[in-house]
């Protein structure tokens, strides 16, 4: 019972993150017409700063290896470990974004400028959503974790369940970031 | 899962990212002229779909042991996706074009009531 009520809902999520993907697919779609659309003034080759970006990616890549250890374990502490250090990262990420944002508002390049920049807001920034959604997310997985007896972790039981729906959705949204490094970032540098 | 394969799948991730930066760095180092733009721009997206489906199999164990009804829903959103990317640079490439094109066709003289 408990088996097939986890790939139900297992299924029911996946279904979900295919539907975030068609989200995606439209923003990447927008970004990549309106890429040279600056009215006049500066485009992404001369705002993004790619080491910055270098950054961020190998950051956000080492959190989902800590969620992917977090999945690999049926040990309470070491699941609280793993994902307590992919929420660190992911809270980096988040922190090195907004400075990203930050930085181009207040030299002027905020999302209102240009459709180019709007376009780039919109993406990067539905994507940096996601990542704050899923951290909260992670703190409340990480309460679940903490208070219910650790035989939930066993395969089919409920906590099992909730952390790799959580898993899915971190993963996820790495996978989501490689197309945004590659085409927002660096497809754009070498105009 | 073992922590193994999240490793595993960590590291080719890792050497697939520095690879797509590194060659966009020595070709700006290089002042835009160590390959033709369109093979670097080929290149970084074929290192794309590579890591994608990397983490695919690495990290979603998407692969032979999954559920036909996850691989049918996973190709028909690959497929929405790629109707939906590659209509709308089409079609707006198309837009594009014919908005430079100065017009051909006989103008008439607008009418007005008032």
């Amino acid at each position: 019972m408990n088996k097939v009520w986890h790939d139900k809902t297992y299924f029911g999520f996946w279904l979900y993150i295919l539907s975030d993907c068609l989200l995606f697919s439209a923003l990447f779609a927008t970004y990549a017409v309106l890429r040279t659309a600056t009215a006049g003034g500066p485009g992404p080759e001369e705002l993004l700063d790619l080491p910055f970006v270098f950054v961020q990616t190998l950051v956000l890549l080492t959190s989902n290896l800590f969620m992917g250890l977090a999945l690999a374990t049926k040990n309470k502490r070491k699941v609280l470990a793993a994902l307590a250090a992919a929420l660190l990262f992911g809270l980096i990420f988040l922190g090195l974004e907004a400075r990203e944002f930050t930085t181009l508002i207040a030299e002027g390049h905020g999302p209102s400028t240009s459709a180019f920049l709007s376009s780039f807001f919109g993406l990067v920034g539905m994507h940096g959503l996601h990542v704050a959604v899923g951290s909260l997310w992670m703190v409340v997985v990480m309460a679940h974790v903490w208070t219910r007896p650790s035989t939930e972790l066993r395969e089919g039981g409920s906590v099992y369940t909730k952390l790799r729906l959580l898993g899915l959705f971190w993963h996820f949204l790495d996978i989501v970031w490689i197309f945004i490094f590659s085409i927002v970032y660096l497809l754009s540098a070498t105009v | 899962m073992t922590p193994k394969r999240y490793i595993t799948g960590f590291v080719l991730s890792l050497i697939l990212t520095c690879a797509s930066f590194g060659i966009v760095w020595m070709h700006l180092a290089r002042e835009h002229a160590l390959i033709s733009h369109t093979l670097l721009a080929s290149t970084i997206l074929a290192l794309a779909i590579v890591q994608l489906v990397v983490q695919l199999v690495y990290f979603l164990h998407f692969g032979r042991e999954s559920k036909a009804r996850d691989v049918l829903s996973f190709g028909l959103a690959a497929s929405l996706i790629a109707f939906i990317v590659m209509g709308s640079l089409w079609i707006m490439a198309n837009l594009q074009h014919n908005g430079d094109t100065p017009y051909r066709g006989e103008v008439t003289p607008q009418t007005s009531n008032d």
